[in-house]
């Protein structure tokens, strides 16, 4: 019964790794990122009317 | 009309949820948008300053540009809420009397496992120099950004996965820079308003740029293999109706507007509820009565009271169009508050009418034309205005 959990506990740790390392890498070792940019934006609040 | 601090945050906030590679960075010219702040509202730009630093500490800021706009507002003041709030204002080139760099040349994030080194720059096109200069005169100047980026990255390329170059400057110095130095995945350019659909390609690098006063969120999904090779996808996210207001800046910004309002209303011993006052366009009805009667019933009288509606009566970006000749001669200032100058009044578009009341056979400018209109009704805020400039001259036809 042990071994069975330890063996389940092992496979739960190796997909949260997956999952771990797909989220950093993208497709297949691939690096990716999201660059959310702005510029000019010039002290702009909100609409002013 | 697009744009609001609050609608970046509920979309910036509602993304970082399910993306974890996220990251924000803005070019530059973020903080104010005046070369030369005047004495009488050198508070409100430093109040409003301080607001989208704090707002874009909370969004998660991981580098800003610093533009020579940034500048305007004193140097000291920049340095203090870098300081107090921690936020990553970032420049390779800009430097003090003593050759010695203001600012850190680049940060590098660690984001999921990934590296990123982002380089600020301030470019040499004269565009830039003339309001830099304007503004620092000799006590900063500016590195060749073509030496200071190749060194830059040398420093960066085997340090991180990604390098990112946020600029200052002419469009067409990004290319210049893309093409003469390796290793650069992202120009975000700034301070050169064009508004890029598509990113540029050149050496295997993006520029992308999205416009200004913040209308558009650019977002750029960037994948980089073993080898180098990108694939990107970019996307200009309209700031619109369709994304909700984020309620906690929005209070922010409303406790800002009444701030500024205490702060003038206590200065000019007013409040803007007085209304009984006789409009300088009067002077103009005594001989031009059905023009000023057109006046009357048309929009631009009644542009000041849009702003104390919703409390900006004394936001110096607002005033700009909805009083007459704003801080020119003749004109409403903001120390003295004229209130016979609020509106959008003849002079607006005909010039200041000092002479023409004196002597009228001083012509004012009788046909401003629609150059004149667009100064206000910019592509910004009224997307259509010029396409549809016979519909909309129809309504005030005089």
């Amino acid at each position: 019964m042990k071994i069975k959990s330890a063996f389940f506990s092992l496979v739960v740790i190796a997909i949260l790794s997956l999952v771990a390392i797909s989220g950093s890498s993208g497709t297949e070792g691939n690096k990716r990122i999201v660059l959310a940019y702005s510029n000019n934006v010039e002290g702009y609040l909100e609409p002013c009317g | 009309m697009l744009g609001g601090l609050y609608k970046k945050t509920t979309y910036l906030n509602e993304y970082r949820k399910t993306e974890k590679n996220l990251v924000v960075v803005d070019s530059g010219d973020l903080l104010n948008e005046h070369v030369q702040i005047k004495e009488s509202f050198v508070a409100t730009a430093k109040l409003k300053a301080e607001l989208i630093t704090k707002v874009y500490k909370e969004i998660g800021i991981d580098a800003i540009n610093v533009g020579e706009l940034e500048l305007a507002l004193g140097l000291d003041f920049i340095k203090d809420i870098e300081k107090r709030y921690d936020v990553p204002f970032v420049s390779a080139n800009i430097v003090n009397d003593k050759k010695e760099l203001v600012f850190k040349p680049y940060v590098i994030r660690n984001i999921n496992n990934i590296k990123i080194g982002i380089i600020g720059l301030m470019g040499t096109t004269p565009d830039v120099v003339k309001p830099f200069e304007e503004i620092v005169g000799s006590t900063l100047s500016v590195l060749d950004p073509i030496e200071t980026v190749t060194a830059m990255v040398a420093e960066l390329k085997d340090k991180v996965d990604f390098v990112i170059v946020l600029t200052h400057q002419h469009m067409g110095r990004n290319w210049i820079i893309a093409r003469k130095i390796n290793g650069i995945d992202v120009i975000v350019g700034g301070h050169h308003k064009q508004k890029l659909e598509t990113p540029y390609e050149a050496n295997n690098t993006y520029i992308v740029q999205t416009g200004e006063k913040g209308q558009h969120q650019g977002m750029l999904v960037i994948e980089k293999a073993a080898d180098g090779t990108k694939t990107a996808t970019n996307t200009l996210v309209p700031y619109g109706d369709k994304i909700a207001d984020d309620l906690k800046v929005k209070t922010m910004i409303d406790d800002f507007n009444k701030e500024v309002n205490k702060l003038y209303t206590t200065a000019s011993g007013t409040t803007a509820k007085e209304e009984t006052v006789i409009l300088r366009s009067a002077s103009c009805g005594e001989c031009h009565s059905d023009a000023y009667e057109i006046w009357q019933k048309s929009d631009h009288a009644k542009a000041f009271q849009t702003l104390i509606n919703k409390e900006r009566q004394f936001n110096p970006d607002c005033l700009v169009c909805h009083t007459t000749r704003f801080e020119e001669a003749n004109g409403f200032t903001m120390k003295a508050q004229e209130k016979e100058l609020r509106n959008v009044q003849c002079e607006s578009c005909h010039g200041d009418a000092s002479a023409h009341l004196e002597d009228p056979g001083s012509v004012p400018q009788m046909d401003p034309g629609v150059k004149t209109c667009l100064k206000c009704h910019t592509e910004h805020r009224c997307p259509d205005f010029e396409k549809e400039y016979q519909k909309e001259w129809e309504q005030i036809k005089h």
